[in-house]
This record gives C-alpha cells, sequence and structure tokens, in this order.
C-alpha cells in the first residue's frame, strides 16, 4: 500500500473529512453560543451563529484550499490559516454570544479539555491508566476556595497553590504506580477519587469545606484586572479559560515532541526496553503524574472561577473522572487534538443535549442517555483508535470488513481512493 | 466483647454480599482478562424484572427467574459487546483502560435501559423471611442479613465446588489459564467463557436481589457495591476467585470496626484531635486500607503475578 503519496496539486475547492467535521462543530458551537436552543432549533439568534460559523470555516476552508493549490509547498502556511481562522473564531466568539451566560457556559468546555489533556498525557504518552482525575481537581479547586474564604488570598496566589497541592497528591499517587500497573493502577486511582468526596463532607473538616453544602464565593469576583468597558466579567472568565487552554495545549504539545515525550512513550510501549536504553522509568512515571494532577488541578480551578463560583463535594464525584476518560477514547487515547475533539463531544453534545432534551421530559432524557452510550459503545467496537485517527484513516482499514459502507462512498466522494491526511 | 463478636458478625453479613459482586468481577476478569463496569447493573436490571415478576408470582420462583436473566444478560454482554472488542484488531493495544471505558459506556446503558423502563423512583423489594432480629447467644442479627449471608455462601460454595469437581469446571479454569493450549485440547473456549460472563451475570443478579430491600429498589442501587466488590477483589487479588472472597468479608469488617471503634482508637493513641462521627469514616478507611495493601503488595493478598513476557 502506497500511504504517502500527494496527490497532485489542483483547485480542489472539495473539504477534507476533518474540515467538514471542524465545520460541523464549529456550526453547532456558534449556533448554541448565539442562543440557539433545543426548543426552538432555528431561531433568528441561531440562524445568525449558523450563518457566521459557515461564513468564516467555509472561508478559511476555502482560503487555505487556494493556497494549497496556488502557493508552493508551503506547509507551514497552509496549517497555520485554519489555525488563524480559528483563532480568530475563538476570539470573536464571547461578542457574538447572546448575554454572558453563553461566555461562561462555553468557558467550562476549557476545564474538560484541560483535564482531557491531563489524562492524555498520562494515559495516553506513559501508558499508566488512572480514572482519579476529579480527586485531583477537588483537591485544586476547594484549595483556592478554603485559601480566599478562610485566609483571605489573592485569588491568583490561592489558584497556584491549589494547583501546586494538586500536584503534590499527584506525586503522592505516583507512587503505587511504580510497582501497579494496568487495571490494578487504576482502580487504586479509582478508590481515590471515590473517597475523595466522602473527606470534604467529614464532620473534622466542615468548617473549612462547609461539609456537603459546599463552598460558594458568591462575593468574590475574579474579575478582569483592566477597566476596559466591553471586558465585562463573563468574556473576562471565557477569555481567562481559553488562554488556560491554550497555554496547556501548547505546554503539553512541546512535552510531546520534546525528548522527554519520547521518553514518556518509549515507557509506554515497552519498560523494559526504555530502562534498557537509558529512560529514568520511575522519574517518567512520576513526572506523568504531576502533569496530569497539575492539568487537572488547573480544570478544577478553572472549573471554581468559571462555572457560577460555587463547589461542592458532588461536584467532584467519580462521574467527573469518567467523563474525562470518555472524552480521551473518543478523541484518541493520546491525542491532543483528539482531546479537544472528545471534550467537545462530551460537554456540547452529550451533556448539553442531555440537559435540554432532560428538562421537557424524563424520557426524552433517557432516550438521549441511551443514544450516547450506544454511540460511546459502537465507536469503541467498531472504531478502536478514537475520533482523530478514525477520521484521518477511515476508509482503506473498513472496507475489507464491512463492504462498501455508506462512510466509505462518502469518503470517496470526497477524497478518492487514497488515505485520508492526517488531522493533528 | 459482645460488641466486638456484634460488630464483626454485622461485617461479615454486609462483607459477603461484597465477596459475591468481588467474585462475579473476579471471573469476568479471570475468562477474558476484562474489568466489567457494568457488572453491579446488569443485576439491577435482573432485580427490577424480578420485583416486577413478584408482584404476580412468588419470591421462590421469581428470584431463579430474575438469576436465569442476569447470566443471559451477562452471556450477551461478552458476546455482542466485549467480544467484538477482544477480537477486534487493534482494540486491544490500547492497553486495559480501552476495556474499562467500553464497560463505563455500557454503566451508562444498563442505568438508561432499567431507568426507561421501571423509572427512577424508588421500589420497595420483597424480603422473603419477615420477622424480627434472630439473637444467636448475645448477638442479633436481622433475619434478611442471615438469609444473605446463607444465600451468598451457598453461591461461591456453588462455584467453588463447578471449578473444583466437574469437568465444565475443570474446562473453564484451562481456558483462563492458557486459551490456546485449552482450544488445542478441544475445550470450546468461546462457549466457556461466555460461560464465566453468564456466571458472573448470575452472580450480580444474586447480589442486587439481596442489596435491593436493605438500600430500595432504583436504577443506581448497585454502585455502591460495585465499588466495594472492585476494592475486594483488587484487596484479595484480581485473579484469585478465593482472594474475592476473603477480600469482601474483609472489607465488611473493616468498615464496621471502623464505624464503632475509631473514636477509641484515636483516643488510645492520644492523637491531637477527635472523631465527631466515626460513621463518616467507614469507607475512607476501607479504601485507605486497600491502597495501602495494594502499595505494599501489588497483586493483592492472594494473587499470582502475571508474567508478561518481553
Amino acid at each position: 500500500m502506497t500511504t504517502n503519496v500527494r496527490r497532485e496539486r489542483k483547485l480542489d475547492l472539495v473539504p477534507t473529512p476533518p474540515e467538514l467535521l471542524a465545520f460541523v462543530a464549529a456550526a453547532y458551537f456558534f449556533w448554541f453560543l448565539a442562543g440557539g436552543s433545543t426548543n426552538a432549533v432555528f431561531n433568528s439568534d441561531g440562524i445568525k451563529g449558523i450563518m457566521a460559523a459557515a461564513v468564516g470555516v467555509g472561508g478559511g476552508i476555502i482560503l487555505s484550499r487556494l493556497l494549497r493549490a496556488m502557493g508552493p509547498a508551503d506547509r507551514k502556511l497552509e496549517r497555520a490559516v485554519p489555525m488563524l481562522v480559528m483563532l480568530g473564531f475563538v476570539l470573536a466568539a464571547p461578542f457574538l454570544a447572546s448575554g454572558g451566560f453563553r461566555s461562561t457556559q462555553m468557558a467550562a468546555y476549557a476545564y474538560m479539555a484541560i483535564g482531557t489533556v491531563g489524562i492524555v498525557v498520562l494515559t495516553g504518552w506513559t501508558g499508566c491508566g488512572i480514572i482519579g482525575n476529579s480527586a485531583f481537581a477537588g483537591l485544586a479547586a476547594f484549595t483556592m476556595g478554603i485559601a480566599i474564604t478562610q485566609w483571605s488570598v489573592n485569588p491568583l496566589l490561592a489558584a497556584l497553590l491549589g494547583i501546586l497541592l494538586a500536584s503534590l497528591l499527584g506525586l503522592a499517587l505516583g507512587i503505587p504506580a511504580l510497582r501497579l500497573r494496568g487495571l490494578y493502577l487504576a482502580i487504586v486511582t479509582m478508590a481515590v477519587a471515590l473517597v475523595f468526596p466522602a473527606i470534604l463532607k467529614l464532620q473534622e473538616v466542615k468548617s473549612w469545606t462547609g461539609g456537603s453544602d459546599g463552598l460558594s464565593l458568591f462575593t468574590q469576583r475574579f474579575g478582569p484586572p483592566v477597566d476596559w468597558g466591553w471586558l465585562s466579567d463573563e468574556r473576562w472568565y471565557y477569555f481567562l479559560a481559553m488562554i488556560s487552554l491554550g497555554v496547556v495545549l501548547l505546554l503539553a504539545y512541546n512535552l510531546g515532541t520534546s525528548a522527554m515525550g519520547r521518553a514518556f512513550r518509549a515507557v509506554r510501549d515497552n519498560e523494559m526496553a526504555a530502562a534498557v536504553m537509558g529512560v529514568h522509568v520511575a522519574q517518567v512515571k512520576m513526572l506523568g503524574f504531576v502533569i496530569s494532577a497539575a492539568f487537572a488541578g488547573l480544570a478544577g480551578v478553572l472549573l471554581l472561577v468559571t462555572g457560577g463560583r460555587f463547589i461542592g463535594p458532588d461536584s467532584f464525584t467519580l462521574w467527573m473522572s469518567f467523563d474525562f476518560v470518555i472524552a480521551q477514547f473518543l478523541g484518541g487515547i493520546a491525542s491532543l487534538a483528539g482531546s479537544l475533539l472528545g471534550a467537545f463531544y462530551v460537554v456540547y453534545v452529550s451533556r448539553e443535549a442531555l440537559e435540554t432534551v432532560g428538562r421537557q421530559t424524563q424520557e426524552g432524557s433517557i432516550v438521549w442517555l441511551l443514544l450516547i452510550s450506544a454511540l460511546i459503545l459502537g465507536f469503541m467496537v467498531l472504531r478502536a483508535r478514537g475520533l482523530s485517527r478514525a477520521i484521518s484513516e477511515f476508509g482503506p482499514r473498513l472496507s475489507p470488513r464491512f463492504g462498501v459502507s455508506l462512510l466509505n462512498l462518502l469518503k470517496i466522494a470526497a477524497v478518492g481512493g487514497g488515505p485520508w491526511p492526517p488531522l493533528s | 466483647m459482645t460488641e466486638f463478636f456484634q460488630t464483626v458478625v454485622t461485617g461479615l453479613m454486609a462483607g459477603s454480599l461484597y465477596s459475591v459482586v468481588g467474585l462475579s468481577l473476579v471471573l469476568v476478569y479471570v475468562s477474558t482478562r476484562m474489568i466489567n463496569f457494568a457488572q453491579g447493573e446488569i443485576g439491577t436490571l435482573s432485580a427490577f424484572v424480578a420485583w416486577s415478576l413478584m408482584l404476580s408470582v412468588p419470591y421462590a420462583l421469581g428470584f431463579p427467574l430474575a438469576m436465569g436473566l442476569a447470566f443471559v444478560i451477562g452471556a450477551f454482554m461478552l458476546r455482542f459487546v466485549m467480544w467484538p472488542l477482544l477480537a477486534g484488531a487493534g482494540f486491544m493495544g490500547q492497553g486495559p483502560m480501552g476495556v474499562v471505558v467500553a464497560s463505563i459506556g455500557l454503566l451508562l446503558v444498563m442505568t438508561a435501559v432499567s431507568n426507561s423502563i421501571y423509572g427512577p423512583e424508588p421500589h420497595a423489594f420483597e424480603e422473603p423471611f419477615k420477622g424480627g432480629p434472630l439473637s444467636i447467644g448475645d448477638v442479633t442479627v436481622g433475619r434478611h442479613n442471615v438469609y444473605l449471608f446463607v444465600l451468598s455462601g451457598g453461591a461461591m460454595v456453588f462455584i467453588w465446588a463447578l471449578f473444583r469437581f466437574t469437568k465444565v469446571g475443570l474446562a473453564m479454569r484451562a481456558t483462563a489459564d492458557n486459551r490456546i493450549a485449552a482450544e488445542l485440547m478441544g475445550v470450546p473456549t468461546p462457549r466457556m467463557l461466555t460461560l464465566g460472563w453468564g456466571l458472573a451475570g448470575a452472580m450480580s443478579g444474586i447480589a442486587a436481589m439481596l442489596v435491593a430491600p436493605i438500600v430500595t429498589l432504583t436504577p443506581g442501587m448497585m454502585l455502591g457495591t460495585l465499588m466495594f466488590g472492585f476494592a475486594s477483589a483488587v484487596l484479595g487479588g484480581f485473579n484469585s476467585p478465593q482472594g474475592a472472597v476473603v477480600g469482601g468479608l474483609a472489607v465488611g469488617v473493616m468498615q464496621n470496626l471502623t464505624g464503632v471503634y475509631l473514636a477509641d482508637w484515636v483516643s488510645y493513641l492520644h492523637l491531637p484531635f477527635d472523631i465527631a462521627d466515626p460513621g463518616q469514616y467507614r469507607d475512607i478507611v476501607a479504601m485507605s486500607v486497600i491502597v495501602l495493601v495494594m502499595v505494599i503488595r501489588p497483586t493483592g493478598l492472594f494473587g499470582k503475578p502475571e508474567v508478561a513476557r518481553v
């Protein structure tokens, strides 16, 4: 099989599947953002959002296609254009949003994506299974909340303190990781996540954590540091969350391409061989845990800041850990771009749909739950490698077993018989 | 001393439930090297079916029917969901976490199924033996607890006897030990694996129908028991059936001892704080002990280390 044949340069305006997916995601995103709701699918605001997405993303795709067809083989430029378009949209989003409420909801996406990146770094790259990241997130969020309410610490310092404590807990959990592997490790981390809410509810710490009532910081305002008229609190939260996500992605990307990132993957692929090559296995695993915990901690802090400034023990149950893991697997176990997609799915598709429909009828919510979980399962059975890989290598692998499936036909119609270009 | 015995006996009875769930998880793990988060929900669904059956038929008929249903659900789960995962090329390359996530998906599906059929409101599940608690010496135990202990003990003895004395049990053990060798010896290994999952499903069906009168029948009722089933399986060693049984009993006793004696322990040790409500610490102490045991003995108390070839 020739897998790397470059198609000849011609003006081919048909979008590739990743672009299509980005388009659909953006359309949904902006439809939702601009005030579209499940009650009234196409109100004027929702249509405004779809139009904006169509013009922006469609224009970006066409622009990058034109560049590819006309210019020299400048891969950097070719890649930069869609990214710049996306960036422009992320920046423009809060100004398009109808009301501050939507901006806050979009900020909630960032926390899920950051937590998922944390899991990707640990489980995807070093191969240590973990289901306990909600404990890290909870520890960081509660540390921040307690530091602010009890000791009136500066919010930024409090957040850093929270992330630091979460990393320390990660370090402590890394110790069993040196001896346990696979499922045993996953279950030990799960035990930690399981008792974490119970610890918060203890009588002895109630004066700090507020027991089952949780901590509310309604009086606290994490407003913008500068007083620009257009920078409302909600928009500031949104930018804060998106900047954090960007920084996390940059850090993780750099880690992944560095020597340490290669050491991570070497440990995952074969611990003994990695050790023979001079990789310090214990150090790598501990580092993976600390990084994962720090990212999860950041996610928790963001949840506190952007998510209504209220946290309770039940904000950090095992289900939150499950959400992170599901997002990671849907996106592709070791893919950063995939973690963005997976988090998108978990936040917007499953949860949002669930809540909007669930408010109307109980049956509706259950049907959705069924659909969503069936989708997870079906997806895992049919496409084991996650969304990002599935998009990039659809077709050739499916066709022998499933015959000429509909998707395969679509793929051939879109890009011809060759393999699809990678997304990440 | 009476208080101590009372606590231990109560703990053993709660622990026997964890043992049953732990044993079902171990059965699944030993036969297919998979972890099934949906194990408890198989039981929940069959308990719901039992509940609706028992509106018209007696307990003694509804119980085995629901158990049979749980067996079928377990077997179907393997054949139609997990089997494609096991066989799918590239899937196992994701490591064991892929199976974990798939079974979390199954957990959601099963919860949604029982939710959509029976609704989220709690139902009262029938207790077969009504009446006041029994007294054995100074120790008093509820009738349902005795029934629960006897039945789950019986189920475990049945599994042990099946594996130890029957030809089917031998074939199942052979399949778990070395699938290729067993296949070459003429063992129909797919059937054995399915049987393993079916038995595990039936076990969790029993557990669910025993839990239901205590916690009332709701779609999410098995989660707590499942988590402690996991804990007991890990404590005993995930590849050791007897370990799961001992682990479950140990977890149950540990929980109850903590609930009663933690305040005393703290005051003996002259720690600089008091325990206001020891009951809150039951789960925390039990889980902490398990994590500690795992750090010291990574394979659990009875587990054999799994040899991986490079």
